[in-house]
């Protein structure tokens, strides 16, 4: 187990060179063993904000806190406490795997004694032992990113910020990926991911943080996210979905009350309701007719249409 | 422990390809320059050839291939070194670790300069070979080398960090390419001119000008010892060449403060 470390970002700023805002006043935490998920479009400062969390780049203002010490645009004192793996991942192609990692661990100053352990540790955990004496350059995309997550991991630094992880990756890839990275989680590391591929950081993330043009839009924990009514169709209304047998007079049942449908599916509908009392009356109304109903459910939204709306919201 | 740059440096140059070539290309350049040394001093000869002119010959021009190689050749490939971490994005690993700047650019100069001296000791055989026909002494043969050696250091200072400084290998190249343009060559021409100018009895200024122009370059040591063929201990070129080092110390010192500069900043 990792020595559990919470990253907390304070009121931070940064100013491209070009004066342009790109961090404007951002405030998170992440505790040990939970995974934060970064969204945002392209150029929303996602990247910047993982550079300013590592030290990389000094912010205007506000502070990086690592249980409380502070790293702020000090990366070799955050490194203690701070993996990053940026995207592009940067491998130097001319090395091969265990050269790649023998080289980080010289860089991450690791005793020679404990440093063969750690290589193992990392290798059996992300099972890289086949492609160890195989150059960089010739590994499959999905295998470099498992390198370069090595590359973090031999610091065993307790936060881990990774940058699109799973870029390029196929599903089988990606899959694997998101499994040792929840399996990092268990291990009480504090991660927080910055990715565009919404579905799989919807089943990983605790929580979610979307960011545009450098600011905060919305910061909520992945339950609440789903469930936030406003994002719904219609103002303030709810998604309801409706399997029965006959899915055109349901549509003719629901229009007459506050209800409206919002799509119609071969074996039933999809219906906003205002309220939970409305589409339990919705219910009521289609049980008494002859219809056989089979599914009666709150539709969750999809992660990319909550975000797609959050961002609609926000500009 | 070993620094990780230098050891990473020495790991990737000794797999490039095109660090043999230029090996094999200064080799065959100097056994071409040795036999046509040789041919010219028998054919300068009718009768017989003095076996102290063909060393002489085979010293100095040697010694002029090292320097082309390791002060001008050599360096202009350094330029690169940090510019290609930036570009393949492997500067952000390097620098989310206990590692420091300084430490990085550190690594980077050693590399550079381990393959200079190798390089340097290339000529070695020539350089004993043209002893055993009778060339000069090697105590100036000596000092020679090794002044090609610092002025290879020294080029190779300017270019990591000019190499630090841009984001582009390229333009790294580019720059440092200009940079040694200037120095090698510009500022020899602007001091002769300047010299050409000034009226006979200005001695001072004359010696002003000759030490801004001339006295600090890279190839100066070369040419004073071989132009003069003077004893090493001579008072007047020790204070050149002191100056002479001097400069080329402060310019590496330059070199090296301006690469750690270049990589406080954005690392995007």
């Amino acid at each position: 187990m990792i020595d559990p470390v919470t990253l907390s970002l304070h009121q931070l700023h940064q100013t491209y060179p070009n004066g342009r805002k790109a961090i404007n006043d951002v405030f998170l935490e992440v505790e040990p063993g939970s995974i934060f998920g970064l969204i945002g479009p392209n150029g929303a400062g996602k990247t910047t904000l993982l550079f300013l969390a590592s030290g990389l780049l000094a912010p205007d203002s506000g502070k990086v806190l690592c249980n409380g010490n502070e790293v702020t645009g000090h990366s070799k004192k955050a490194a203690r406490y701070i993996g990053l793996m940026p995207d592009p991942l940067g491998v130097y192609t001319d090395l091969s795997a265990l050269e790649y990692l023998d080289f980080f661990t010289r860089v991450l100053e690791i005793p020679k004694k404990t440093a063969r352990d750690r290589i193992d540790e990392v290798v059996d955990l992300l099972e890289l032992e086949p492609w160890l004496d195989a150059e960089v350059e010739t590994l499959s995309a999905g295998w470099q990113r498992r390198l370069a997550l090595g590359r973090v991991l031999l610091s065993q630094a307790p936060v881990l910020l990774l940058d699109e992880p799973a870029a390029g990756l196929d599903i089988s890839a990606r899959h694997e990926l998101l499994a040792i990275i929840r399996k990092l989680a268990q291990r009480n590391h504090t991660i927080i991911i910055s990715s565009h591929i919404l579905p799989e950081l919807e089943e990983l993330a605790d929580r979610f943080g979307v960011l545009k043009k450098g600011s905060w839009v919305e910061i909520r924990p992945n339950k609440l996210f789903f469930s936030r009514n406003e994002f719904n169709v219609g103002a303030e209304n709810e998604q309801w979905r409706l399997e029965c047998s006959k899915p055109e007079e349901a549509r003719l049942t629901i229009e007459k009350l506050e209800a409206e449908v919002i799509e119609i599916l071969p074996n039933g509908v999809i219906f906003s309701a205002q309220n939970e009392h409305v589409a339990a009356t919705v219910l009521k109304q289609i049980v008494q007719t002859d219809m056989d109903v089979y599914e009666f459910s709150k539709q969750n939204l999809e992660l990319n249409t909550v975000v797609r709306k959050i961002l609609e919201e926000a500009s | 422990m070993m620094n990780p740059l230098y050891w990473l440096e020495l790991r990737i140059r000794s797999r490039e390809k095109r660090l043999w070539l230029v090996v094999v290309f200064f080799i065959l350049t100097l056994l071409v320059v040795s036999g046509l040394v040789f041919s010219t001093s028998q054919m300068a000869s009718r009768y017989y050839t003095m076996p102290n002119e063909v060393g002489t010959g085979l010293i100095w021009s040697t010694l002029y291939i090292q320097a082309g190689l390791i002060i001008i050749l050599y360096p202009l490939s350094a330029a690169g070194r940090i510019s290609q971490e930036r570009e393949q994005r492997t500067i952000a690993a390097l620098l989310n670790s206990p590692l420091s700047r300084s430490k990085i650019v550190l690594g980077k100069l050693l590399g550079a300069w381990t393959l200079i001296l190798w390089l340097g000791m290339i000529p070695i055989p020539f350089l004993f070979l043209g002893t055993l026909w009778g060339g000069p002494e090697p105590a100036v043969i000596a000092i020679c080398t090794g002044s090609n050696l610092l002025a290879g250091l020294t080029i190779s200072s300017i270019a990591i960090g000019l190499s630090g400084f841009f984001d582009r290998s390229m333009t790294a190249y580019l720059v440092t390419g200009v940079v040694l343009f200037g120095w090698c060559i510009v500022i020899p021409i602007f001091g002769g001119l300047t010299l050409s100018l000034i009226p006979g009895n200005s001695s001072f200024i004359e010696s002003m000008v000759q030490y801004f122009a001339f006295y600090h370059h890279p190839l100066y040591p070369l040419i004073a010892f071989i132009e003069g063929y003077t004893p090493v201990l001579n008072i007047y070129l020790f204070y050149k060449l002191g100056f002479c080092y001097a400069v080329w110390l402060i310019i590496a010192l330059c070199g090296f403060a301006v690469s750690v500069a270049g990589l406080k900043r954005e690392v995007y």
